[in-house]
């Protein structure tokens, strides 16, 4: 597992088939990824796509849940999820994007099986398939002048809503932001509204009539992520469709999409790491050959980024676990949650000040596509902006912690 | 209905013509570039889309003129009292549109600086090269040549190393220079310029002030190559690249003032390269108030307009906070350079440890609002849509340029602590 000895996690956390994941996807970012990059850049055809299904389909990193007859432990679940989520943004914090909504997918479906629900056939034969299932988070976000806002969202709004009609359940969503890949999604996980305001969270197929994918907006990172608005016009879905409702479903979706998101921050920051290592091992500084690393004030910065990744690499194993626990039994829901969303966002701001401060000592370099790191620096700050919106994580907080009742 | 224009300048020592090249940069900015610029990184190569715009600017309207005597066709900034606040407003404009082509735009005045402006007019080198720029509707760039392989900012390290590193030299042969030597990272290099002003020594190795020489190149001497440009994180309208002088001869007369004056000089450079930094921030930030306002007014939270919120308010509030105090320091700033017989010489220590202090405090400021920002506008601050997303990655390297922060750090530490061995 990369640098276990630098930055530790408890050892008891992990698994020996953990380990011997993490040294598959170790193979695979080399592969596919790495050695292709210089050449490819962040071509989607040419790299991202084909690593995308070496991953998915070959790893098998799709088929963690239906490959074992239903006979999958869930509790080790969240730990397998991050540590993936990690790995994978090592070599490309897109594809490892792509993968923690998979992985929520995958989740939902492990779910299911103890509460009785039925996910349909045909979403689970398609994870069996040769081809990489995108899976592609609907989120609520902020809305428009005249949309209700919801007190359980924090003020937010959703972007779908689900009526029924003469026992056929309609969805509909205009201009519909998700959090990856909506142009190219198999599936959309969708966290809509009932006619009641209630949170449903329901599938919907790419290929449902009504599904309209727009064009790939341009991003400032994230290449794996070909994201687009989509239209929900009066798509049609069964009843099989609709996995869950209420507000238990809600926080267990956001506390794994928060410790795998946070994941692959963590990853694209280790990656970093190492870019950055490289770099003060074989630059001078002063012009007396000074090694830069050996200059106090590079080294001071240097030990400050090493004390943030520690932190961050120990937190994100910690959601890891603390799903894990909550799974058990042995936690509080509502402390859980507000651990992750707490440590999600205290990552992501490790993950953005680090990285930063990595360009500044890598100067015009750390800036140059060449030498990979600002690939880095674009992705994260995509993916924050995306997982972690506004002020509402603060209002969650504030509400677990000092009890705030009416924001 | 608050603008952009809402936030204060020192409105007392502004120049007479501030109003009007402020107009004519934002018109310039409104209907050549702000409908544009969200294809530029794609145009980092071609400069399709970017040169038409440059042309207007630099060209047509004749802004690459301003530094060069009147009497040779220029504007003659290089012997007025407002140089620094009138260079302030109009790179503060078009970094309001896209900081890349500021750069670009900016920096074509960096070596000729060095003989354009007063108290030490190089005449016959304006003579020279002012045909080269003010003869023309064409754009023409120029660039500074200083940073090496070796040591990277080592070359404008140059109160502890002066130019010790420098790797590029310039041997006299009877009345030409023969200059060999390899250059990383100008701006307007990848094949843009036309001029070069190239940091070389004369005795590699020496700490001797006098061994320290600026020389002008053109670009097409016999010997020059350049490489394309680099492809980065942003900046598409500034082309970055490899320079290779290989026994290139240029007149003697080319150096721009000779032993121990080209470092005085240069010194110079480095304030005005601090100046002009921190008037991308300004204008990068401005442009993001704008936008900012647009979509907190019209993007619903709880039921009311984003910038309702009272959390919400409280990070606007912190972005407007610091532009105010960071377009404040930025004109004064530029007054100090305006007046040095108030301030100081421009290419003092003092001056350009001040410089420093304002540019890297600007620069660090600046970017954590903008990293507010795109958070605060969610998934839309990541898309190009909103064009924030494209300030916050052209302005990082703002941050990183000359030297980057630890140079900074240590130049404003050595000036108001009296540090000695840094």
């Amino acid at each position: 597992m990369r640098h276990l000895d630098v930055f530790p996690v408890p050892r008891e956390w992990l698994s020996e088939s953990d380990i011997a994941l993490s040294e598959t996807i170790e193979n695979w970012a080399e592969k596919e990824v790495i050695q292709k990059r210089l050449s490819l850049r962040e071509s989607y055809d040419s790299l991202l796509l084909p690593a995308m299904k070496s991953l998915f389909c070959d790893v098998g990193l799709q088929k963690i849940v239906v490959s074992e007859d239903g006979e999958y432990d869930k509790a080790a679940y969240p730990i397998t999820a991050v540590l993936a989520c990690e790995h994978t943004a090592m070599a490309d914090t897109g594809i490892s994007a792509l993968l923690s909504n998979l992985l929520v997918f995958e989740y939902l479906i492990l779910w299911s099986r103890d509460c009785g629900c039925k996910i349909p056939d045909e979403l689970l034969k398609i994870l069996e398939k040769e081809k990489p299932v995108i899976c592609s988070l609907v989120l609520p976000m902020y809305g428009r002048k005249g949309q209700k806002p919801q007190k359980r969202l924090n003020g937010l709004c959703y972007q779908v809503e689900i009526q029924t009609e003469n026992s056929g359940f309609f969805v509909t969503g205009s201009g519909v932001r998700p959090q990856v890949s909506g142009h190219d999604a198999s599936v959309y996980l969708v966290l809509a509204g009932d006619n009641n305001g209630e949170p449903v969270l329901l599938v919907v197929p790419r290929e449902a009539r009504g599904v309209l994918p727009g064009e790939p907006l341009k991003s400032t990172g994230l290449a794996a992520s070909r994201n687009a608005d989509v239209d929900f016009n009066d798509v049609e879905i069964g009843e099989e469709y609709i996995v869950a409702r209420g507000d238990e479903y809600l926080s267990h979706l956001q506390n794994l999409y928060y410790a795998t998101s946070a994941a692959a921050a963590l990853g694209a920051v280790l990656a970093c790491f190492d870019i950055h290592r490289e770099w003060g091992n074989t630059r001078v500084i002063k012009g007396k050959r000074n090694i830069f690393k050996e200059n106090p004030l590079v080294a001071s910065l240097m030990g400050t980024i090493a004390s943030r990744i520690a932190s961050a690499r120990f937190l994100v194993y910690g959601m890891g676990k603390m799903i894990a626990d909550l799974l058990h039994g042995k936690l509080p829901a509502a402390s859980a949650s507000f651990f992750i969303s707490a440590a999600t966002a205290h990552v992501f701001e490790i993950a953005t000040t680090c990285v930063d401060n990595m360009m500044e000592h890598m100067a015009s370099a750390g800036y140059a596509t060449e030498w990979n790191l600002e690939r880095y620096w674009r992705d994260i700050k995509t993916l924050e902006s995306y997982v972690l919106p506004g002020t509402v994580l603060n209002m969650r907080a504030a509400s677990h912690s000092y009890g705030v009742k009416n924001l | 209905m608050r603008t952009l224009d809402d936030f204060s300048r020192p409105v007392e020592y502004l120049s007479p013509l501030d109003k009007y090249l402020g107009m004519i940069v934002r018109d310039w900015a409104e209907k050549h570039v702000i409908p544009y610029r969200r294809s530029f990184d794609e145009d980092w190569q071609e400069h399709e889309l970017i040169e038409p715009a440059f042309k207007r600017l630099m060209g047509e309207l004749g802004f690459q003129r301003i530094l060069f005597p009147e009497d040779l066709g220029g504007w003659g900034l290089g012997h007025s009292d407002y140089l620094g606040t009138g260079a302030f407003r109009i790179l503060e404009e078009v970094a309001r549109a896209d900081s890349g082509m500021a750069v670009a735009f900016g920096v074509i005045f960096w070596p000729l600086l060095m003989i354009c402006v007063e108290p030490h007019v190089n005449r016959r080198l304006c003579e020279e090269f002012a045909p080269m720029f003010c003869g023309t509707s064409e754009p023409v760039f120029a660039a500074n040549a200083m940073t090496e392989p070796q040591g990277g900012a080592d070359i404008e390290n140059l109160e502890v190393l002066k130019g010790s590193t420098i790797q590029t030299t310039a041997r006299l042969e009877g009345d030409e220079w023969v200059i060999n030597g390899h250059k990383l990272w100008p701006t307007n290099s990848g094949g843009v310029a036309r001029l070069f002003g190239v940091v070389c020594t004369t005795n590699p190795g020496s700490t001797d002030p006098n061994d320290f020489a600026f020389i002008f190149v053109p670009a097409d001497t016999p010997g020059v190559t350049q490489s394309p440009p680099y492809q980065k994180a942003g900046m598409a309208a500034d082309k970055n690249g490899d320079i290779w002088l290989e026994n290139v001869r240029v007149p003697s007369w080319y150096r721009a003032h000779g032993p121990g004056d080209d470092l005085k000089y240069f010194k110079e450079v480095i304030s005005f390269g601090n100046m002009g930094s921190v008037a991308f921030v300004c204008g990068v930030m401005l442009n993001v108030y704008e936008i900012l306002y647009d979509y907190c007014s019209n993007t619903y939270f709880r039921g009311k307009p984003l910038k309702e919120n009272d959390d919400v308010a409280g990070v606007l509030a912190d972005i407007a906070s610091s532009l105010q105090v960071i377009r404040l320091t930025g004109y004064q700033l530029a007054r100090m350079l305006d007046r040095p017989d108030l301030y100081g010489d421009r290419w003092s220590n003092e001056i350009v440890a001040k410089g420093r202090a304002i540019k890297y405090f600007a620069c660090d400021r600046a970017l954590e609002e903008l990293g507010k920002a795109v958070k605060l506008m969610g998934a839309c601050g990541s898309d190009r849509v909103c064009d924030v997303e494209k300030h916050w990655r052209d302005l990082k390297i703002v941050q990183l340029w000359m030297g980057g922060k630890q140079l900074c750090q240590m130049e404003v530490a050595r000036w108001f602590f009296d540090c000695e061995t840094l």
